[in-house]
């Protein structure tokens, strides 16, 4: 690389750097505007997720920034060197907006999550206080306090429909939810970034055909990623790993990357 | 006296200004308050109109002074020609001030930078999302229309005291 290309390398680092303390700007800001609506609202999510979509927004537009200037100003220059050095160029952008991406989605998955743990201590106090039968008062013996039961009650055998508490439902609906995508997603960006890698491989190779020790790895990484989704939801939960989802997914997963693919196919004896 | 007539001048400016661009007391009552017609209607006065109105205004002040300057109240002198000249350009310089807010007004806004509208409108909006206000019973028990005796058995709608239903009939079971 001469000089000219390291000061052109220099100076797309600079631009990519300035988005990236942009993002860091913006959800610092969005630190305080969370706490705002959790001492509003602490047992509603909707306002947080109507908040997300909206900066969703905002750092979308962070990313055409990045294109934009690529697009209208960058590529050229990089073009005027030789294939390698246009590589170094779409790499830092490449890698400048994964970074973005899994930095955003990680930060909002971690605020989601923190919403619904301020809701435990609520969500217990709810599910430790006594639900009295409708018609003579005495205490029913509810299974599962976090989910609707038909309850006949031990003493004077009265029917009751129970409903948990709006605290219990969201904790264990959308905070579950949350919880189990806080666990997995890093997994996900840990997925991305390897795709990536391999695509650089197969383009140091002249687009060679990626191996199927690549391929089976990037199985496992799926897998990976959905059965800690679904193991972190059926620990929260106490209940059984839902195997069929895990299989559910991975079906589609194996259908669309994997079975398309004629050297797998027949290293699977498929 | 003249302090009193151009401080007067420029509070009728400014609510004349003011309610050209709808900021103040409706267009309409303020133009006939100069004897000036409008055609009415929503939204910012017409160019025109606002010109008339300026123009009354500077043919009252001009002849208050006049009068000022024939009771012997004031006397001529270079402060009486200075506002002179304030009147003499003040409808086209301030019909000019006027057009030009009109421009700036369609003109689009600055964008946002900052996030603090996002999360103001969200906890706006939450507040008008119709399940915030919603309350209903946890818990529940079907009593029998017909003697009110509590369901006994899961799944089963017939009184065992009284044989009736333990679920009200009617049209929207029909």
């Amino acid at each position: 690389m001469n000089a000219e290309e390291k000061a052109l390398v220099d100076r797309w680092r600079g631009f990519l750097s300035k988005i990236d303390e942009r993002l860091d700007e913006i959800i610092q800001e969005c630190e305080a505007g969370v706490q705002g609506l959790t001492a509003q609202a602490p047992d509603d999510p909707m306002p947080i997720s109507q908040a997300m979509t909206g900066l969703d927004y905002r750092i979308r537009q962070l990313d055409d920034k990045i294109e934009e200037t690529w697009d209208g100003q960058v590529e050229a220059k990089f073009s005027d060197g030789d294939g390698a050095f246009f590589d170094v160029g779409l790499d830092m952008r490449r890698d400048a907006e994964l970074a973005l991406e899994a930095k955003w989605t990680l930060w909002k998955a971690k605020a989601m999550g923190d919403f619904f743990r301020q809701m435990w201590p609520r969500t217990q106090a709810a599910m430790a206080a006594p639900i009295p039968c409708t018609q003579c008062g005495s205490p029913l013996s509810v299974p599962t306090p976090h989910e609707s039961h038909t309850v006949t009650c031990a003493s004077c055998g009265t029917v009751n429909q129970v409903i948990p508490h709006t605290c219990i439902q969201q904790y264990f609906g959308g905070g579950v939810q949350a919880f189990a995508e806080e666990r997995a997603l890093p997994i996900r960006f840990e997925i991305e970034r390897f795709r990536e890698e391999v695509d650089r491989w197969r383009r140091a190779r002249d687009w060679a055909p990626e191996t199927i020790e690549s391929m089976d790895r990037w199985h496992d990484m799926e897998l990976n990623y959905w059965r800690t989704f679904s193991e972190m939801k059926a620990q929260l939960l106490n209940a059984p790993v839902d195997e069929e989802f895990i299989e559910s997914r991975m079906s589609y997963f194996r259908k669309y990357n994997l079975e398309n693919d004629q050297r797998w196919r027949k290293a699977k004896g498929l | 006296m003249l302090d009193q007539l151009t401080e007067q001048l420029s509070e009728h400016v400014e609510y004349v200004f003011r309610s050209a661009r709808g900021d103040g007391a409706a267009w309409p009552e303020a133009a006939q308050h100069y004897g000036v017609a409008s055609v009415g209607g929503d939204g910012p006065a017409p160019v025109d109109e606002v010109r008339a109105v300026f123009e009354e205004l500077v043919r009252r002040a001009g002849a208050h002074l006049e009068q000022l300057l024939a009771s012997g109240q004031v006397e001529g002198g270079p402060r009486v020609e200075g506002i002179g000249r304030r009147l003499g350009d003040l409808p086209a310089r301030e019909t000019a001030r006027y057009e030009q807010a009109r421009v700036d007004a369609l003109a689009p806004k600055k964008a946002d930078v900052g996030v603090a509208s996002i999360f103001a409108n969200a906890a706006k909006t939450a507040a008008n999302n119709p399940w915030a206000s919603l309350t209903f019973d946890r818990q529940l028990t079907q009593h029998c229309a017909s003697c009110g005796a509590p369901q006994r058995q899961e799944r089963e709608f017939q009184c065992e005291y009284c044989g009736g239903d333990v679920f009200r009939r009617g049209s929207d079971f029909e």
